[in-house]
């Protein structure tokens, strides 16, 4: 039969329709639909039959007096004495310190690899100098590995065998890097935005 | 309604009152479908209305305030029936069973009249508080509340299309439940 089709697609659609909470066109091949089939259209009165006995069943009921000023009451009584709240939100601390931790540690990763790869490639030796103000030339090597230590990992030798293309491109890696920890600062911001918030 | 809302964001108590006022009806009345007891409903009201006003500062212009004061009531009722459910077993027998005694199908007589029979509107009553609780909302915000597909989708935080297949499926187990006792009626009316 042509209807069983139909009276299977378009029935969980007909209380959507009863309620006309349907797109135009599924509403009017449902209209079609109940033109012709009996057994829908026999449906549709029954839900229609429910549907307003639901709407008349479950009507408002005033609700009990006095619940409007015990509510602003209630309100009143916490405006004047506002509990107190955590500095810092407990549930947010170890998400925010995670990210901080990780934004350091790729910063201070970085740093160390541009420094120990301009080190190796000589290019800072004549700026250093001029970089560094001379109040700081006293510890400005503790932040430096020293160049032995690329060496002794063969980082020099790797870098020479791989030729000056692949030497440019590890020079990017730091940036990358820097890079990923200015990302882990982005998320930790609205961490700490919303204990600044809630707070 | 805006500057009123911008008021009681800054603390106002009047246009807080206003707020209260305006919803609270509402609230009551959802609260009191949900939880099916007078008193428990009377409290969680206050409750939610006090989440609202402890949270009021946090209420972004994304949503209507109705829809917002919606949201809030739903999750806190949903919340407490999930925790009450934890703490005791739910009531197995289904005393609407027992109160049925229409004397026939009352969709054979005038619509219009058997809908305003107290009792018919009792029995669908108590079938509502037997539904599960996700289906007794979209139930409620839609015959009671008289809210749409889309308003009770955006309180819900789900599709129209989700609201509309949870409406279905808690009037086909209406109609599986209460078809029976109106059939059964019939026949033990004897027309
Ligand atoms: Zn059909």
């Amino acid at each position: 039969m042509e209807g069983n089709k139909h009276c299977d697609r378009l029935r969980p659609h007909l209380d959507a329709f009863l309620n006309d909470e349907l797109k135009a066109e599924i509403r009017e091949q449902i209209a079609e639909h109940l033109d012709v089939c009996e057994d829908c259209r026999k449906q549709c009165e029954e839900m229609r039959f429910l549907d307003n006995v639901l709407f008349s069943a479950l009507s408002m009921e005033s609700s009990p007096p006095g619940l409007t000023e015990e509510i602003l009451r209630r309100s009143d009584l916490i405006r004047e004495n506002p509990p107190e709240r955590d500095m810092v939100r407990r549930d947010l601390l170890p998400g925010m310190l995670g990210s901080g931790m990780v934004s350091v540690l790729t910063l201070l990763l970085g740093v160390i690899l541009w420094s120990g790869f301009l080190e190796l490639s000589g290019m800072l030796d004549p700026l250093e100098d001029a970089i560094v103000p001379w109040f700081l030339q006293p510890v400005a090597g503790f932040w430096e590995v020293s160049p032995l230590v690329w060496e002794s990992m063969g980082a020099k030798m790797s870098l020479d065998a791989l030729g000056p293309w692949i030497q440019w491109v590890a020079s990017l890696t730091p940036i990358g890097g820097v890079g990923f920890a200015i990302i882990c600062m982005l998320v930790t911001v609205p961490f700490w935005w919303r204990t600044v918030k809630a707070t | 309604m805006e500057r009123e809302l911008e008021r009681a964001k800054n603390g106002d108590p009047e246009a807080f009152s206003d707020i209260v006022r305006s919803h609270q009806h509402r609230v009551y009345n959802l609260a009191l479908k949900m939880l099916r007891d007078p008193d428990e409903a009377k409290d969680a009201t206050q409750d939610i209305f006090i989440k609202i006003h402890s949270s009021l500062k946090n209420f972004r212009h994304s949503s209507r305030l109705p829809t917002w004061v919606y949201r809030v009531a739903t999750n806190h009722l949903l919340d407490q029936l999930r925790r009450a459910k934890r703490e005791r077993t739910r009531r197995i027998n289904q005393p609407w069973k027992e109160v049925a005694h229409i004397r026939n199908d009352p969709r054979a007589e005038d619509p219009a009249v058997v809908v305003n029979q107290e009792e018919v509107r009792q029995i669908v009553r108590e079938a509502v508080d037997e539904l599960p609780d996700l289906y007794r909302t979209v139930i409620v915000l839609h015959y009671q509340q008289g809210l749409s597909y889309q308003e009770i989708a955006e309180i819900l935080g789900v599709s129209a299309r989700t609201v509309g297949t949870r409406i279905h499926r808690a009037k086909a187990r209406l109609r599986s439940w209460l078809d029976p006792i109106w059939r059964g009626g019939k026949i033990d009316g004897g027309k």
